[in-house]
């Protein structure tokens, strides 16, 4: 793959996109890509054409690998405005052995693109010095006992941070992964590959035992030896069910944003201890790992809630090609070190653990992913013209979460605004369903208030399920 | 219930969960066919056929299913019909 890349001119620094598929050369080409001292940026194939431009461009992408397929590759390719090539990842066999390129702490390693609040994904660069830091954590500080004989699991997309781990802790160990094929529903493949493959370490987000709970009595693995979880609030009452499957793991909570690659803080759950008393139904998300610094911006009342904040090598300078969205989210120490403003809001227990609290800003999680939800905002004003317009998430009955949008329109306006969404939005993050309201219910500052647009609908909902059911049964 | 009356009564659950009319339900048809039929919706689907049938599914069953075709020998097998 290193060799492939070379010769289609491929250098240190270089950006390569790679089109995320189900096939042992994606991951092939992962490694080549970091061989050669070129930086990966994974792409969804199936994400609109307009997304993966934006992304191409703004990264300065020079080549899209891809393994099948090759016609959206290619329009990607074309499409980009400065040039950029496509080809198969296929492996080739060189006569001249190729050696790794020595990369330094500041050369790029991989570069991700989340959700942004202006309409436009953000670039967040991780550089080898993070990766390392975050290697070095897992791997040398003797608190993880990762052998050439586990099986990791690999449920995450490439754009996904949480990828990171479970492809290369276990090429690092020499252990082996299991990526899960995305034909069916993603949860039910894991279910599947958990049991069959006796996975020794899962790492999962929590809406997968959300979904997996009325099912919990089926499932045994004894096997497990690590039970990690990552990327979403993790709920004391469904882990403490989602234990007595996994009877011999060591189960801890994670918590981390890409900005400080992968994850940065863990919390050792006991399986016999009590939900946490400031919890919330939440399960702590712990302190700060080796060589992390972690702190409430609360500066004057550390006990109190306040935005949490983490300083560290593996935390990046800041975003891509972005000084504005850099100096909102970044700051420097009085000792000079870089910290990450998370957005999200905490406080400290006695025991110096950190609870989570939820978000000071409007960013949620769907499955693991982040999402802006002002992106979604954006893209819908650009559709209705000058509507006003608000995307909240709600909790289902079965603990997942969904998209619900609102707009302020006393008109039917929703022709056509769905396949305008899919063509600029990924599939997670298109709305459940659109609901037009004459007036929004102002709140006592005079703001448009969110929580009461989805009480009143959820009310609205409830009242009609009830009319129907009384319906029926007059029929 | 005969096949047709299943099949008659899925595409009903189908259509109400997926929010998407006319669903034509063949035994090929599969999550991939349908862009709305996501992981929330299987959840949805599986629960709403439950109830419509009155049975349950386990774990195993449900994880052995790739397309309509098994959810109907599923729920044929579970109400006593005989499989077509």
């Amino acid at each position: 793959m290193c060799g492939l890349l070379v010769s289609h001119g491929i250098e240190r620094g270089d950006r390569v996109g790679i089109f995320m598929e189900d096939n042992v050369y994606t991951y092939a080409s992962l490694l080549g890509i970091l061989a050669c001292g070129a930086c990966y940026v994974p792409l969804n194939a199936h994400n609109p054409l307009e997304r993966n431009r934006g992304i191409v461009d703004d990264a300065g992408i020079k080549a899209v690998l891809y393994t099948e397929e090759e016609d959206k590759a290619r329009e990607l390719a074309g499409s980009a405005s400065a040039r950029c090539q496509a080809f198969h990842n296929q492996v080739v066999s060189i006569s001249d052995p190729l050696l790794p390129v020595d990369h330094v702490p500041g050369d790029l390693c991989y570069l991700l693109f989340t959700s942004g609040t202006t309409g436009k994904p953000k670039g967040v660069p991780i550089y080898h010095r993070n990766l390392s830091a975050f290697l070095d954590m897992m791997l040398e500080s003797g608190r993880y006992a990762f052998d050439r004989n586990d099986r990791f699991l690999q449920m995450f997309e490439l754009t996904f941070d949480l990828s990171v781990f479970s492809y290369l802790i276990p090429l690092s160990v020499g252990a082996s992964l299991y990526p899960i094929p995305r034909k069916r529903v993603a949860y039910l493949e894991v279910a599947d590959i958990l049991e069959a493959k006796e996975i020794t370490v899962a790492l999962m987000v929590p809406s997968v035992i959300n979904y997996l709970k009325p099912y919990f009595g089926e499932i045994r693995l004894p096997k497990m030896k690590y039970s990690l979880f990552c990327g979403e609030a993790l709920y004391h009452d469904t882990l403490a069910s989602w234990a007595l499957c996994v009877p011999h793991a060591k189960i801890e909570n994670l918590y981390g944003p890409t900005e400080a690659t992968i994850f940065c803080m863990r919390y050792e759950w006991d399986s016999g201890e009590p939900p946490h008393p400031q919890g919330k139904g939440i399960v702590p998300i712990g302190k700060a790992m080796e060589g992390m610094v972690v702190f409430n911006a609360n500066e004057h009342n550390s006990s109190e809630e306040g935005e949490l904040c983490l300083s560290g090598e593996q935390v990046t300078s800041g975003y891509w090609n972005n000084p504005g969205k850099t100096a909102e989210a970044f700051g420097k120490t009085d000792s000079g070190n870089t910290f990450y403003r998370t957005g999200d809001l905490c406080k400290v227990d006695q025991t110096g653990n950190f609870l989570y609290l939820g978000r000071i800003d409007n960013q949620v999680k769907i499955d693991g992913h982040r999402v802006e939800l002002e992106e979604i905002e954006f893209h819908t004003r650009a559709f209705c013209g000058d509507q006003q317009v608000i995307a909240v998430v709600h909790t289902s009955g079965a603990g997942a979460y969904y998209i619900l949008l609102f707009i302020e329109s006393k008109k039917e306006i929703r022709k056509g605004l769905e396949e305008y969404l899919r063509k600029q939005l990924p599939v997670y993050m298109i709305p459940k369903a659109t609901v037009t309201v004459d007036v929004f219910p102002l709140n006592s500052n005079g703001k448009t208030d969110r929580k009461a647009v989805l009480r009143n609908y959820l009310q609205q909902v409830e009242r009609d399920s009830l009319l129907a059911k009384n319906l029926s049964r007059g029929k | 219930m005969n096949i047709e009356e299943i099949t008659g009564k899925l595409k009903a659950v189908f259509e109400k969960v997926l929010e998407q009319e006319p669903i034509v339900i063949t035994r090929e048809l599969s999550a991939k066919d349908i862009e709305k039929w996501d992981s929330l919706r299987h959840i949805q689907l599986i629960s709403e056929v439950e109830a419509a049938f009155c049975i349950k599914f386990k774990l195993r069953e449900i994880m052995s299913m790739s397309n309509v075709g098994d959810l109907l020998d599923l729920i044929s097998s579970k109400q006593g019909a005989p499989r077509k």
